[in-house]
């Protein structure tokens, strides 16, 4: 119809920066890997040695931090140490950024190992591999890194000394780990990493060590994530097995992986042997415990018991996409293994709409946050089982932003109002005097992650995704999950809003109220309520939040940058790197948009198929309207449900005080949904029911053997001599005649030898 | 016969006259010397009268005495004689050193029981 | 009776268990065995092969008959072989009696004056054997006591610095030890002290004072 075609031709023409360009792409099979192939065989030089700065500034913060925890020191030095160094090391992955020529090297610091027997050789050294996905990757860890240790200067600050020292320690910590992570030269490197950050993560999360909880939650990132490492250890040992190195620029441009690929481009897996294939599984595991992916994400959510700026970096920005960035990096890895990435997209899918669902249903900002975070990833690693990392990427890059950002205006407001993060407890912030600013980049921040159509990065970011879920034959199916998953990502995320931020001012303060001496001793709970102020934030944290709401917004740009070549400036990063990959099906549905031809099978990883459409439009402008139009429902039925009356509420909502609202009643007559939905649908209950406990049983099935199995043969060992001596003591009995008879029987054995020998000898009778 | 040989050859040895002794002859000495000697060994090893005990120990002396004599006679020398004069004097040199000690042994205890002077737990 | 009187007179109902019951009975008898069987097989097992001696009877005897003429003098004249003034004759250089066992014949010798004075051999006589008398054997006993003296004569010596020492050990031993007082004891040391006194010239000499 008319209104069809018209709406047709507008989202054309807005979608244009999402669409492939003409020339480039040829549309078949063949073409596509050597392109892919093309980028792998580039040569890789030697790069300038100032790039160790990025690695090692960090890590001199760390020492000098636990320098200053040993002089006790108690001022705020260790937070612009940290801060000073990390935007050093920014500036240099800057001046990197901006003088990286095209083709890729590595930056060696110094040998590690560097083993060679016969013609075989084992070599992991401490260098460092740059190319376009590392510098993308170093922008945002590097700059979130130096936004939120600004951030955490003024919001750790009530806890200067040892606290503070230990707190930018372990932060210097991270980031070093994290770049060893990301520009490690060889896998090595890249395991290095993943511990450092696991381990950073253990020390932050566990930051608050006098609180069980958070002890507790400590443990568990840390458990979780060993689990997850020891199939990334695995995939590693099988590389080594297999291609006969973990050196990147030796394991891309390995001629068998070059064959698998050529194999695996058109379908064809038959030939690719079970032991290349179980690598990509291996290593895929070792991303679901890092970027909390079902079932490993039970850790993300209790993680929160961390202080905010250790949530914002690394439990949003920076250490839950280095599985993302494993996959990308080892894209070439898992397109050669036939059932990698279709699992790696239904994870993502089934995480993703997981967590939404638990994430509708709590209360605690900071746990719907991190729910959404978990979602949010899901997003990221369905994006890369659909085959566009540059969408995986971009949904990267812009989440780091926008989740960072929501991070710290929630922490924000747990700083300001002593440490209260109930929803039902707040209302109305964004009025109160002082929060304007984390008002308003809170709601970027939430427009950003719901995906309000135009206006958010994240909209064209979650769209990239989105729409190859359509174009990729036989993922239909994962497409309308996500969909569905987006429009209650607008409802949650706008739930908070509505709750928190608008409405009639309301504030009680959470429990840290009562740590700080404010007023003087009042036991009276009500009188507090009365006599509470919050307290606004410094220029520390709303400078950051300024800049980060900012940075979420200009990175709308970066869709439309280099849009004709790639998709965007972070296509035009991913393309010339290991990630790299163009999807026939995506070259095969663009060339037949474009062309206004019908499509055709096309042969491609998943099989010789058709790519999909939405509703018999291509894919990315049928996509703008259903997600667009998805998101601005989810916001409106945030609005009705939560929104207060009045403009606040866009005119639809009823809210009238903070802790009740229209959505209460329909909770209740829902039935036990919403109270398991709240309980997280009892996963870590099963979980502790199914592994857990049958370990602790085990254990102490284990602690009864060895006390008394393993002990007892010890004590065996210490009883012999004692057996011993009860034998041999009576012959020092003290009785004359005892020891007369042992002297004559010895006598009587010695002459018997000696007869019976010589009798023997001589053969007398 | 074997037995009128036996009996001539005692008859000629209580003659005084050095007659070869035979090994059928010498045995019964030897016989007799080793069962005196274990006779003492066991005494020695059973009593518990150390004046008992001591006498034991002599008779192995004398055991051993009988057993070199017999052997000197079997020789036809008289150093086997001669040596059980000695080992004789040497065996009283020894009662008396040992009667002396167990006197003073008596004295300390008051009792002549070798088990008196069992002071070890064994 | 030692043994019976081995309790002190206060446990005199010890009297008769003391020694009733034995110590190490088992190993005892069974060493004891043990040990006869040994020496018995070694007896019937070596005592075969023990080499020949070398020395005949007849040697045997006259060894020590040569030694004795003394002896052989006082069996001839009890034998009534002698007449005045004879006895066995002696060989001049060895002073052995010059007696032929296995041929049963002795040298007699007269002992006189001769002119001069001196003893001197007067005449000689040879018994035959038909003379030869039959108590004329070397008895055990010189033979014993020949070979001790002339064989072994340190083993005397020995023997008797045995018995001295243990003379001195056993009176050593057995004294009755008495205590003395302090004061006692140094008198009685200044005492055994005085009685050697030096004096001007250095000669020893026992003190007249007597405690």
């Amino acid at each position: 119809m008319m209104t069809t075609s018209l709406l047709t031709n507008l989202t054309h023409t807005l979608a244009s920066p999402l669409m492939l360009a003409g020339e480039g792409s040829g549309g078949h099979g063949g073409h596509a890997a050597s392109d892919n192939l093309a980028m792998l065989n580039e040569h890789v030089g030697t790069g300038p040695k100032w790039v160790l700065l990025i690695v090692f500034l960090p890590l001199l913060g760390f020492v000098l931090n636990a320098i200053y925890a040993a002089i006790s020191n108690k001022s705020k030095l260790p937070a612009w140490t940290t801060i000073v160094l990390l935007a050093g090391a920014f500036a240099a992955t800057l001046t990197m950024f901006l003088q990286y020529e095209g083709t890729p090297y590595t930056v060696h610091a110094f040998d590690w190992f560097n083993l060679h027997y016969g013609d075989k050789s084992f070599v992991a050294n401490f260098s460092f591999y740059i190319d376009r996905l590392t510098i993308l990757w170093m922008l945002f860890v590097t700059g979130l890194a130096t936004m939120i240790a600004l951030y955490a200067s003024e919001y750790m600050s009530h806890d200067v000394g040892l606290g503070y020292c230990r707190f930018f320690a372990a932060f210097g910590l991270f980031v070093f780990s994290m770049s060893c992570l990301v520009m490690g030269d060889n896998m090595l490197m890249l395991y290095l990493g993943w511990e450092g950050v696991g381990l950073c993560s253990y020390l932050l999360i566990g930051y608050f060590y006098k609180k069980p909880s958070a002890v507790a939650a400590a443990k568990k990132a840390f458990i979780v994530n060993r689990i997850g490492d020891l199939g990334l250890a695995l995939g590693v040992y099988l590389t080594f097995v297999h291609f006969g190195t973990i050196q990147y620029a030796e394991l891309f441009s390995n001629e068998t992986l070059h064959q698998y690929m050529n194999a695996a481009a058109v379908g064809d897996f038959s030939h690719i042997p079970a032991q290349a294939q179980w690598i990509a599984l291996l290593m895929m595991v070792g991303a679901f415990g890092k970027s909390a992916q079902f079932p490993l994400y039970v850790w993300l959510p209790d993680a929160m018991e961390g202080p905010t700026p250790v949530s914002a970096l690394i439990h949003a920005a920076t250490m839950v996409t280095a599985g993302v960035y494993l996959i990308a990096r080892f894209y070439p890895v898992f397109l050669v293994s036939e059932n990698a990435l279709p699992i790696v997209a239904w994870i993502g899918t089934i995480t993703a709409i997981l967590a939404a669902t638990i994430g509708m249903a709590q209360f605690d900002i900071k746990r719907i946050m991190a729910y959404s975070t978990v979602s949010q990833l899901g997003y990221m690693f369905a994006g890369l089982g659909l085959l566009t990392t540059t969408g995986a990427a971009f949904h990267v890059l812009t989440h780091a932003f926008f989740k960072a950002l929501l991070f710290l205006a929630c922490g924000a407001v747990m700083h300001g109002f002593a440490g209260q993060l109930d929803l039902r407890k707040l209302s109305g912030v964004a009025w109160m005097k002082g929060w304007g600013i984390v008002g308003i980049t809170m709601l970027v921040g939430c427009m950003n992650l719901a995906g309000l159509p135009y206006i958010t990065s994240g909209f064209y970011s979650k769209d990239m995704i989105l729409a190859e879920a359509f174009i990729t034959p036989g993922y239909q199916l994962i497409g309308w999950i996500l969909v569905f998953t987006a429009i209650l990502t607008a409802y949650y995320t706008f739930r908070v809003y509505f709750r928190v931020f608008l409405g009639p001012q309301h504030a009680e303060p959470g429990d840290e109220h009562d740590d700080h001496d404010d007023h003087a001793g009042d036991a009276d709970h009500g009188d507090h309520a009365s006599h509470f102020h919050p307290h606004a934030p410094g220029w520390a944290i709303n400078t950051v939040l300024i800049v980060l709401a900012c940075a979420s917004m200009l990175s709308i740009s970066l869709a439309y940058i280099q849009k004709d070549e790639h998709h965007g400036w972070v296509g035009s990063m991913v393309a010339e790197s290991s990630a790299s990959f163009h999807s026939p099906y995506a070259e095969a549905a663009h060339h037949a948009h474009v062309e206004h031809t019908e499509m055709h099978a096309v042969a491609g990883p998943v099989g010789n198929l058709t790519p999909g459409t939405v509703f018999g439009m291509d894919a990315h402008q049928g996509m703008i309207l259903v997600s667009g139009l998805g998101a601005i429902f989810g916001v409106l039925v945030a609005a009705y449900f939560h929104g207060p009356k009045g403009w606040q509420g866009l005119f639809i909502g009823g809210r009238t005080e903070a802790g009740t609202c229209r959505m209460d009643a329909i909770a209740k007559r829902a039935g036990p949904l919403p109270r398991w939905a709240e309980n997280k649908w009892y996963v870590d209950e099963i979980y502790q029911m199914i592994f857990v406990g049958p370990l602790r049983l085990l254990s102490h099935i284990f602690h009864w053997i060895d006390k008394l199995l393993l002990d007892g043969l010890v004590n065996l060992f210490g009883f012999l001599p004692r057996v011993f001596a009860w034998i041999i003591r009576p012959s020092q009995s003290g009785v004359l005649q005892g020891y007369a008879v042992s002297m004559a029987g010895g006598l009587a054995i010695l002459l018997f030898v000696v007869i019976v020998i010589v009798m023997r000898a001589g053969g007398a009778a | 016969m074997h037995s009128m040989q036996m009996f001539e050859s005692f008859q000629l040895a209580q003659l005084a006259f050095p007659a070869e002794m035979s090994a059928s002859v010498l045995a019964p000495y030897l016989f007799v010397s080793a069962a005196m000697f274990a006779i003492g060994l066991i005494g020695f090893l059973t009593r518990k009268n150390m004046i008992i005990m001591f006498l034991c120990t002599e008779l192995m002396f004398q055991a051993a005495g009988l057993a070199l004599i017999a052997f000197g006679r079997h020789h036809l020398g008289s150093d086997g004689q001669t040596f059980v004069i000695f080992v004789l004097c040497v065996a009283a040199a020894e009662a008396a050193m040992a009667l002396a000690l167990v006197v003073l042994l008596f004295r300390h205890r008051e009792s002549l029981s070798a088990s008196a002077w069992k002071e070890l737990n064994g | 009776m030692l043994a019976t009187q081995a309790p002190t007179g206060e446990d005199d109902d010890e009297l008769g268990e003391v020694d009733a019951v034995a110590r190490e009975p088992m190993l005892a008898c069974a060493i004891g065995f043990v040990l006869v069987g040994l020496m018995t097989s070694a007896m019937f097992g070596g005592v075969g092969q023990l080499p020949k001696n070398h020395i005949s009877e007849a040697q045997a005897s006259s060894a020590v008959l040569e030694h004795l003429p003394r002896k052989v003098d006082k069996i001839l004249d009890r034998a009534g072989l002698l007449e005045d003034g004879w006895r066995a004759a002696r060989d001049p250089i060895t002073g052995l009696a010059m007696i032929d066992v296995d041929a049963q014949t002795i040298e007699l010798e007269l002992i006189g004056e001769d002119d001069h004075g001196h003893e001197a051999v007067l005449s000689t006589r040879t018994l035959g054997p038909d003379e030869w008398p039959e108590s004329m054997v070397g008895e055990n006993l010189d033979r014993l006591g020949f070979n001790l003296l002339n064989d072994h004569p340190m083993m005397i010596e020995v023997a008797g610095i045995i018995l001295l020492m243990a003379m001195l050990g056993a009176t050593v031993l057995a004294r009755k030890h008495t205590e003395l007082e302090e004061a006692l004891k140094a008198a009685q040391a200044r005492k055994l002290g005085s009685m050697f006194e030096d004096d001007e010239h250095g000669v020893t000499h026992a003190s007249g004072r007597n405690g």
